[in-house]
């Protein structure tokens, strides 16, 4: 990358991506080649991310924004065009990290209402379009040209989904894109099926009709029916209050604040009903991830959540759906993709391998984003053996990767070399990390953020520390990870606290990123909010001391996370402050 | 724990609860806040030196985050008038920018409704405004100095046989005198009175800024306590008066500040109205025959601040049947002493 850099490829790539100015075949080899010096950045290590920042500062300023928006915004059928689209969507996904370029990306009338409009063109030529939307007034020109043949849907998915991230603005941003209300519209009158249908679809439960009420749209109708045993609970709000204080009782359940809060306090509480009626894109986007793909449904989820998140969903009722098609399919297609995970050498990464690792990279984190608000989605994952899923996934993510590559023999070793006379554009940058140990320390922190939104009550905990995962959490603390051991074979330091860290990476399990550290430092202090984990198993593999560490850790969201561990562990103590600890007059809560 | 305390913990999260950074500052207090809680008096002491009285009376009262944003926002736009010249050329750059796309630009001018828009301005000013995140991390930690205070007086752990009394009352005693007895509860009540931010900000005149909308309305704000505020206080008062006669006379004598309570009977948390029933019931308790007389006392002067008729309002009409109970169990207790 160095030598590039010098040399200033970058500007030079980026001055060929307008397809006002060049041929379609040059613009497409520009947009390659800022994908693979995107992919390449990626390796230098996911502890550095100057050389994809640079990369990202360079590409989302004003002018080439908008010819990335004209690229996206063609209908042309051509092959080169949609091969345009592809790469202009994916390198959105890889390269869109920061704030400030998602905000300027979701401007009005911007990239995203034009990822917009290719997303709707693909209902489009599935024919599901929300009957009578035609007939709407002034809204029929904006419904897109079908998708060609040739288009994809996964990158567009994709690219949305990383411009919304976590805001509830970029989220109605692409609701009220011209296109998504003029194929899915919000209909006022609710959509009657032919009776031949309507039939078959509440054969399941005569009973769901009252449930759905107004709020049912065409869409629903291609998904299965909800039996509405989860969300009669919502009907009979006293029933609820029963069973949640009864659950509430065990000492441990004190208080746990989440103060995870991206969106701030709900400003929605003053607008009125008729405002708040569901688009149908949310029942679309749930039909495309159990009809799609693997890679396409993992991505219509990751569009999915933060329209859920962000309260744009009929509350109730997509809950119990999201916990009865949604939390289910992500689990499966982990699984799936689990066991197709076949043996790698490392070093080059072939197109199925990639989706394979981006599936298991992602699905995780997901999982965890969807369901960390909501107790019943968390039964749900439960319910569906998560725990067993995301264990297994991360003991993968710590088989050792053999293939280490030995420095070639060379007769002129490299020690004579004087690198600082010679000019900057000949000197070659860091070496780059190999893809599969990249890929393994990815699947840590997300697996670890979705186990730690699985701990959310005791039994979860217990299945976690049951299937052995604590060796795994704890050496994800270590930012030189070695072989995870469990506890016979761990050898016990005399002073843990004067002990010195590694220095130096492991042969095979790589450099943990600050991000997985942070990640099982919340893994652990979910974990500690079960008195039973903190007194056996936080205890026996001694996490008191590296948490201690990092006390005084250089990082300061490290110290941050550390402390609230710290808050948890401090709990543990004499069996004096045990019988306290269940009191009535218990003022402590556990973070 | 034991081992934590060892090795200096208490010294690293006092440390760090005087850090520059929010979320720290938090987690901190709130880890130090548990530390307190059933444990020797000494160590209790120790805590409170370590993390310094004046600087836990600072991280209750003031509103550092919003203060430290409101100069920042000075320096920014002392920063803007300088740069007012570049910024007009980069406008400029963008317009030719534009030229290419014009057409892009036109076709999807349509399609948001007003409404649509006017919510996209509040989502927008909502995620982007950061004076509500100041605001939160401000009073999250707040609310954990206050629990601090409130671990630091409960569930003293009684060390070589003396009394939990005696060690609560010590404990009460070493407060008023580190913090002082009349600051102390002048905090808690200025925890209680609704405030009008910087009344005179500088930005509320200036206006005509691309975003005086949003600065105007947070220049000068009317900010009404929160439940969760409300809440730590009055524990506080209820430990005072769960540990001796003379602590109990402390609190009843505070007319200020039960003036101030007597308001929230109608706070809409139940909470809330369940510690002030609790309030009530540990002010009219009594341990032996010596406090008939002043439990009398006590129990006119809450009569006569109007707290018994909100109890009575509440044991009847309170939706929560367990705010109903307390209720019931406070006036008892008040009608008892009365005679």
């Amino acid at each position: 990358m160095a030598p590039l850099h010098a040399v200033g490829a970058l500007p030079a790539i980026l001055s060929n991506i307008s397809p006002y100015l060049n041929p379609p075949s040059l613009v497409v080899a520009s947009l390659k080649a800022l994908t693979l010096l995107a992919d390449a950045a990626a390796l230098v290590g996911p502890a550095s991310t100057c050389d994809s920042q640079i990369i990202s500062d360079s590409l989302f300023t004003p002018h080439h924004i908008e010819s990335l928006q004209a690229i996206l915004t063609s209908s042309s059928p051509e092959p080169v065009a949609q091969l345009q689209i592809s790469l202009a969507a994916g390198l959105i996904s890889k390269l869109c990290a920061y704030e400030g370029h998602r905000c300027a990306l979701a401007k009005p009338n911007g990239v995203l209402d034009a990822l917009a409009s290719r997303l709707a063109s693909f209902a489009v030529a599935d024919g599901q379009v929300i009957p009578g939307a035609e007939r709407q007034d002034g809204v029929s020109d904006s419904i897109p040209e079908p998708a060609p043949k040739g288009a994809r849907l996964a990158p567009i998915l994709e690219a949305i989904a990383t411009i919304i991230a976590d805001s509830r603005y970029r989220a109605f941003m692409l609701l009220t894109s011209p296109c998504i209300l003029a194929v899915f519209p919000t209909s006022s009158t609710p959509f009657t099926p032919s009776v031949g249908v309507k039939s078959t679809w509440y054969s399941t439960d005569p009973h769901s009709v009252p449930l759905y009420g107004e709020s049912l749209s065409a869409m629903d109708y291609l998904l299965p029916a909800v039996p509405p045993h989860r969300t009669s609970r919502r009907l009979r709000p006293k029933d609820e209050m029963a069973t949640r204080e009864r659950k509430a009782v065990p000492g441990t359940s004190v208080h746990e604040n989440t103060r995870f809060e991206p969106f701030g306090p709900n400003l929605d509480s003053q607008v009125s009903e008729s405002d708040r009626s569901e688009s149908p894109l949310i029942p679309w986007l749930i039909y495309l991830a159990r009809s799609r793909g693997h890679l396409e449904g993992l991505m219509a989820i990751a569009v999915l959540t933060p329209l859920f998140r962000a309260d744009f969903a009929t509350k109730g009722i997509r809950e119990a759906t999201l916990g009865l098609l949604i939390v289910p399919t992500l689990l499966q297609m982990l699984r799936d993709n689990l066991e197709q995970n076949s043996e790698n050498d490392g070093m080059t990464v072939d197109a199925k391998t990639a989706t394979n690792w981006k599936i298991l990279e992602r699905a995780p984190a997901l999982l965890a984003r969807l369901i960390i608000d909501s107790e019943n989605l968390q039964q749900a994952a439960f319910d569906c053996k998560a725990v067993s899923a995301l264990t297994r996934l991360l003991q993968e993510a710590y088989k050792s990767s053999v293939s280490i590559r030995q420095p070639m023999w060379s007769a002129n070793p490299d020690e004579g070399m004087e690198e600082a006379s010679r000019p900057a554009s000949c000197v070659l940058g860091g070496r780059g990390h190999l893809p599969l140990l990249i890929h393994r320390i990815k699947v840590r922190e997300s697996v670890l953020k979705a186990i730690a939104a699985t701990s959310g009550k005791d039994d979860y905990r217990k299945a976690y520390v049951d299937q052995d995962v604590m060796p795994y959490v704890v050496e994800s603390l270590a930012r030189f990870p070695g072989k995870p051991l469990n506890i016979k074979e761990r050898a016990k330091p005399d002073k843990p606290f004067e002990e010195p860290d590694p220095m130096e990476a492991q042969p095979g399990y790589g450099e943990n990123a600050r991000s997985v550290i942070i990640a099982a430092c919340h893994t652990i202090r979910m974990f500690s909010r079960s008195v039973l984990i903190l007194r056996t198993a936080l205890v026996d593999y001694g996490i008191v001391a590296p948490i201690f560490k990092f006390l005084r850790h250089p990082d300061i969201e490290i110290q941050i996370v550390a402390t609230a561990v710290v808050a948890n562990l401090v709990l543990d103590a004499s069996p004096m402050r045990e019988v306290e600890f269940y009191s009535s007059l218990c003022f402590l809560s556990l973070y | 724990m034991q081992v934590l305390v060892e090795q200096g913990v208490i010294k690293i999260l006092s440390e760090h609860a005087h850090s520059m950074n929010a979320a720290l500052r938090l987690n901190a207090l709130w880890a130090l806040k548990h530390l307190v809680y059933a444990v020797p008096t000494p160590f209790k002491k120790t805590c409170l030196e370590e993390l310094e009285p004046g600087w836990l009376v600072h991280l209750i009262c003031d509103d550092t985050e919003d203060n430290a944003l409101i100069s920042a926002r000075a320096n920014v736009e002392r920063e803007d008038d300088q740069m007012m010249d570049e910024d007009v050329d980069m406008q400029q750059g963008e317009v030719r920018g534009w030229l290419f796309g014009s057409v892009v630009g036109q076709d999807s001018a349509k399609g948001r409704t007003p409404q649509m828009e006017a919510r996209l301005a509040r989502y927008r000013e909502s995620e982007s405004n950061p004076v509500r995140k100041a605001r939160n991390d401000d009073l999250a930690i707040q609310e954990q100095g206050l629990h601090f205070i409130r671990n630091l007086v409960t569930g003293a752990k009684s060390d070589m046989g003396r009394s939990l009394e005696a060690e609560t009352t010590e404990m009460i005693n070493f407060l008023f005198s580190s913090l002082g007895q009349d600051r102390l509860f002048e905090i808690l009540a200025s925890k209680l009175r609704a405030r009008v931010l910087r009344p005179l900000s500088r930005r509320s005149t200036s206006g005509g800024g691309r975003d005086s909308g949003s600065s105007t309305s947070s220049a000068s704000r009317v900010l009404y306590p929160q439940s969760k505020i409300i809440e730590a206080v009055v524990m506080i008062l209820v430990h005072f008066s769960a540990s001796v006669p003379k602590y109990r006379q402390v609190v009843i004598s505070q007319t200020p500040l039960l003036k101030l309570l007597v308001n929230h009977f109608n706070s809409k948390d139940k909470e809330v109205r369940a510690a002030l029933c609790h309030l009530v019931s540990n002010l009219t308790w009594t341990d032996s025959s010596d406090d008939l007389v002043e439990a009398g006392q006590r129990a006119n002067e809450l009569h006569r601040l109007g707290f018994v008729k909100h109890l009575e309002t509440l044991e009847k009409e309170d939706p929560e049947l367990d705010v109903q109970e307390r209720a019931k169990q406070a006036l008892f207790q008040v009608k008892q002493h009365q005679g």
